[in-house]
């Protein structure tokens, strides 16, 4: 991983947020407007690259309990009624819902990667009326899927890490550290982010770690405040950085205590 | 102007469990005046830590707000990193025995940085605004 590939897939991202909650249509970003992200309704209900065409298959298959002969006679039901494959899984029992939408996230998430490994030139070509999908999800959530296919291993870790910051009043996230430092990846966010928001606390916390190496130690956590007086409680383990704000004080107080204590 | 390291060591007296200190111009990472240590090449990573944690983040529309400040926990040491809230060009980097009372380092160190902003005229040194 590249921290400039990562920079694409943000302003990418971003780019689908700022068109706004009401937006409907495709963002182009190859030469041919095969390779975009479908927007409806401001969230991303399919990311589509050339390369990556026949992938969706693949991934719908290892997720359905389905035997070859079967997904076969599907497959070529779905071609001749031009039915969709995942929709038509569910449908006859093979797929439940929240299998289907892990393979299209999964899927949109390599498909985007796949798409800003050229720098893009993003084009917006609106839609009226939409494309009211069955499945969808928002520009934060395709961040970190893509976030945790570059740091898979991360994510299990990252996920007891952010046990201990759960709270309704916790905006949470875990980064893999990459590139030795040059990038934070996020690969979870709970809370109230936004790309831009994520983006924004990614390169205010990348500081810290840098800063904690010229010291020659890892530390145990961190409490950082900023100008306007928000304060984010940091910790590490090995190359993950995990980060908890919020505006309940004692909430933060009591995660700071748990890592004095450690 | 009163010697610098007396002026730190009557700025930073209320700091608890305070081993080392210095007061760096940023963002060059010069120290202005230290505390704790034998020679300045013992405060040179506590310097360095300071110029890279108020490092200005590489430029972007989502430009988070800068730190002010930032306690690293450490097994067997805090420290502290704060920067001038007058004069964002001073920062004060302390290094402690651990604490259990968070807020009072925080508050100590914050009064200390406030008597140093006071205390040292960069114009008077001849820094440049």
């Amino acid at each position: 991983m590249t921290a400039h590939l990562w920079r694409r897939v943000v302003e990418v991202l971003r780019t689908v947020e700022d068109l706004g909650p009401e937006a409907s249509g495709t963002l182009v970003l190859g030469a041919t407007p095969v390779d975009a992200i479908h927007v409806d309704e401001g969230r991303i209900c399919w990311i589509a690259a050339r390369s990556l065409k026949q992938r969706l298959s693949d991934l719908l298959q290892a997720r359905a309990a389905i035997p070859d002969a079967d997904i076969a006679r599907v497959l070529e039901r779905c071609r001749a009624g031009h039915q969709l494959l995942g929709e038509t899984l569910v449908a006859e029992g093979w797929l439940d819902e929240a299998a289907l939408d892990g393979a299209l996230r999964q899927h949109s998430a390599e498909s985007l990667l796949a798409l800003c490994r050229e720098p893009p030139s993003p084009r917006w070509l609106p839609r009226t009326g939409g494309y009211r999908p069955r499945n969808s999800f928002t520009p934060i959530e395709s961040l970190v899927d893509v976030g945790a296919l570059l740091a898979p291993t991360a994510l299990d870790r990252a996920d007891a890490e952010l046990e201990a910051a759960w709270g309704d009043a916790i905006d949470a996230a875990a980064f893999a550290i990459a590139d030795g430092g040059a990038a934070l990846v996020p690969i979870i966010a709970a809370g109230r982010f936004t790309v831009a928001t994520l983006a924004a606390l990614a390169s205010q916390l990348g500081q810290v770690p840098l800063a904690a190496r010229e010291l020659g130690t890892t530390p145990r956590a961190a409490v950082l405040t900023d100008v306007d007086g928000a304060t984010t409680v940091v910790w590490w383990r090995d190359k993950l950085l995990v980060s908890a704000s919020s505006a309940d004080r004692l909430a933060l107080v009591n995660l700071v205590n748990l890592h004095l204590a450690a | 102007m009163t010697n610098p390291t007396t002026i730190m060591g009557q700025a930073c007296e209320d700091v608890p469990g305070l081993t080392q200190a210095a007061l760096v111009l940023l963002p060059d990472g010069l120290c202005l005046a230290g505390l704790g240590a034998p020679s300045l090449a013992e405060l040179e990573p506590a310097i360095r830590a300071t110029s890279r944690c108020f490092a200005t983040p590489r430029a972007s529309d989502a430009a988070p707000p800068a730190l002010s400040e930032c306690v690293l926990v450490l097994g067997e040491a805090m420290v502290v990193l704060a920067r001038g809230r007058r004069d964002p060009r001073l920062a004060l980097v302390v290094t402690c025995a651990p604490v259990a009372n968070l807020a009072l380092l925080q508050q100590s160190t914050r009064a200390a940085l406030r008597q140093l902003e006071d205390a040292f005229d960069l114009a008077a040194l001849g820094v440049v605004t």
